[in-house]
């Protein structure tokens, strides 16, 4: 009698499975994945983040964080998971020169809500007057004394120079001093006082500019200020005017995505995603693709180690990460009875970069390794042998929260078995 | 140039299966109309909406794997069944020129020829047949649009579109009462609207629309509930790029408003294409 095919095998599919132990990919913005999990997301408050398009979008509380990073390689923007931790938008009426906070120097012209990008309202200030100084300031109240940051998201005007500066009005310092010059609806920066980070290219002719300033003394008087017709040296003679919006300063050696404010801070939650896992102990191969954050060109000390995925079982742990302190990508190992192994590579400079690290041997001694595009290295030392795998996969951040990675994942895939960055590269999820 | 056919996440090269053709890749849906004929009357009358059919694919080229042996072979023609065979399967084509486009459909037929004798050639031709219900190619990478009571327009393939849509009350508005979804044309005409009865909490709530499969969930610090109750007017709607004039980028615009607050809204989906 021959044996047939069971009624269950050849089913009317519905969903497409995979080979994969898991499957993420940003393209569709879905939180269910084809590997059959779903992603998790707790934020305690709303965030931004950018449109497929550059526009600035808000979302809601524990709303997935999809978001957007150019591409200026290919010209357009690709989507993301764009992770982060928490902080406060010190300035206050972001959006409204009129608000109470800020100041008038001079007599500056303004007129509101001239310009949008998505949520992001910009306002055109002016100044007018040949023969004197003008533009708005706000004192803002810092915390603990180090490096700060500040944003603000900026359109051509007919102004040809303007200037921004972050100054500490008690000691007589310039904390940041930067000017901002135009060629075809294209900012150019020349900072004379503090960092100038990057400037984020956004929809209808808008960009972020970000900018890092010295150690600044919480404890002294510290304000922002922006200057529409002005130089380096702020000559009075300039008028000219410009559209400027979504100001942002933060305690905080990186700006992160920007927050609104009134006539209060806003302060922004961390979040966690999740995912729960269920495999066998085995050796797998952990393929990230990421946007290559937009610290990593910093100089000078930054924070703590900035997660890609981990999970822990117990004492046994695995995890990938970025290490803000040293530039590197590491990839490390423990077991509950072992010690932390790990091997690290240069964070490379292209614009994406893509990771393979192979989680090897947790019977008998687990031992990773890392390929960022000049080929495997070697093996770390063994730690001790794991007992499990662990049942939560953390994406982006710690398994108590933190360590957020302040940057944005592509594709996150798990394999099992041992796979080289060319097989993981080459799959279409 | 690169050719690159995947089915599901594993490019069909990489295990020496190649494709020569995909039939029916860059043909149009075909449609059918119901028609019937009225007494005393020459012709007939379009009775219905038309119907599509679905797209029949014939994947078809040569397994030709790198160790050209009779084992590897072997093993090549039994990967591209099981590929085949696995539930729903993403047929993914990427030309390297324009953006790729995915179709998902079922395997019907998959045959299998060795080039002369099976037991001395390392090669042979396969022809898979694929059945796509959905007849339309998805851009493998969606879109997702910011959009406010400043109407965004959304850029469309060639096929009507669904997507989802996520309403929220901004941090620094009041609460959202009441929003109102508008779909207008490109010319800023309002061609469909639905009307939700309800209050969004600013910040921490967000009204879920699944223009697709007609849903419709409120998140509340990030639990779901069924909120098709609130739809107290108007119809789901498709975006459809006849509503605009694609060929000169021209393209139907969504638009979001509230009885009071200032919602902030998003609309998530690819682009289809005939």
């Amino acid at each position: 009698m021959p044996s047939l095919i069971p009624t269950r095998a050849f089913r009317r599919p519905r969903e497409r499975v995979s080979g994969l132990l898991f499957a993420f990919g940003v393209d569709e913005f879905t939180s269910s994945l084809p590997t059959g999990q779903s992603l998790t997301v707790t934020r305690g408050s709303p965030r931004t983040v950018y449109d497929t398009q550059g526009r600035v979008a808000t979302i809601a509380h524990s709303q997935p964080p999809w978001s957007s990073v150019y591409n200026a390689q290919e010209g357009l923007y690709e989507p993301m998971l764009a992770i982060e931790g928490a902080r406060s938008n010190k300035c206050l009426y972001s959006e409204d020169f009129s608000g109470a906070s800020w100041s008038a120097i001079g007599t500056p012209t303004r007129s509101a809500a001239r310009a949008r990008c998505g949520d992001v309202v910009l306002d055109l200030i002016g100044d007018d007057a040949s023969g004197t100084l003008e533009g708005y300031s706000q004192v803002v109240t810092l915390s603990g004394a180090a490096v700060k940051t500040v944003s603000f998201f900026i359109k051509q005007g007919t102004s040809t120079s303007s200037v921004v500066r972050f100054r500490d009005t008690t000691a007589a310092t310039n904390r940041l001093l930067a000017t901002i010059t135009w060629s075809s609806g294209v900012p150019s920066v020349a900072i004379t006082t503090g960092v100038y980070i990057t400037a984020v290219p956004c929809a209808g002719g808008v960009y972020r500019l970000l900018f890092q300033t010295t150690s600044a003394t919480a404890a002294n008087s510290n304000q922002v200020e922006l200057y529409p017709a002005t130089t380096s040296a702020l000559v009075t003679t300039n008028t000219g005017d410009l559209l400027v919006g979504g100001v942002q300063v933060e305690d905080s050696v990186f700006p992160k995505s920007y927050n609104k404010t009134t006539s209060g801070t806003f302060s922004q939650s961390g979040e966690v995603v999740t995912a729960a896992i269920a495999w066998p102990l085995q050796a797998l191969t952990v393929y990230a693709r990421i946007a290559r954050p937009t610290w990593a060109g910093l100089s000078g000390t930054l924070f703590s180690d900035r997660t890609i995925v981990n999970w822990n079982n117990g004492g046994d742990l695995y995890k990938l990460q970025l290490d803000a302190a040293a530039r590197t990508i590491t990839s490390a190992v423990q077991s509950n009875a072992g010690t932390l192994r790990s091997v690290s590579a240069s964070i490379p400079s292209t614009s994406f970069i893509d990771i393979v690290a192979q989680f090897k041997s947790p019977t008998t001694g687990a031992v990773t390794n890392l390929d960022v595009g000049s080929g495997p290295g070697a093996d770390s030392t063994a730690t001790g042998v794991f007992t499990a795998m662990g049942t939560t996969l953390y994406i982006g951040s710690i398994s108590s929260g933190g360590n957020e990675l302040d940057g944005g994942i592509r594709k996150l895939l798990i394999a099992s078995g041992a796979r080289t960055l060319a097989e993981m590269r080459g799959l279409n999820v | 140039m690169t050719w690159a056919v995947y089915l599901n996440e594993t490019p069909l090269d990489s295990l020496g299966i190649y494709v020569e053709d995909i039939s029916a890749r860059y043909a149009g849906v075909s449609r059918s109309f119901p028609q019937t004929a009225l007494p005393g009357r020459q012709g007939t009358v379009l009775t219905a909406d038309p119907e599509t059919q679905p797209r029949i694919l014939t994947i078809s080229g040569s397994i030709d794997p790198i160790a050209r042996t009779l084992a590897a072979r072997n093993t090549a023609e039994d990967a591209l069944k099981v590929l085949a065979y696995r539930g729903l399967i993403r047929v993914v084509a990427d030309d390297d020129v324009t953006a790729p486009r995915q179709i998902d459909g079922v395997c019907t037929g998959l045959n299998v020829t060795p080039v002369v004798h099976p037991m001395v050639t390392q090669v042979s031709r396969y022809s898979a047949t694929i059945l796509c219900p959905d007849p339309t190619w998805y851009d493998v990478t969606s879109q997702m649009i910011a959009f406010s009571a400043v109407a965004s327009p959304v850029p469309l393939g060639s096929a009507p579109t669904g997507g989802i849509v996520r309403i929220m009350a901004p941090p620094w508005s009041a609460a959202v009462v009441d929003p109102v979804l508008t779909y207008l044309n490109a010319g800023g005409v309002a061609i469909q609207s639905m009307t939700f009865t309800g209050t969004l909490t600013a910040g921490t709530e967000y009204l879920e629309v699944d223009l697709d499969r007609q849903t419709v969930v409120e998140v509340s610090s990030g639990v779901s509930s069924n909120a098709i109750s609130w739809l107290s007017a108007g119809n789901f709607f498709s975006l459809d790029p006849s509503d605009g004039e694609p060929l000169v980028s021209s393209y139907p615009q969504l638009q979001v408003t509230a009885t009071s607050g200032t919602p902030s809204a998003t609309w998530t989906g690819p682009r289809r294409w005939l």
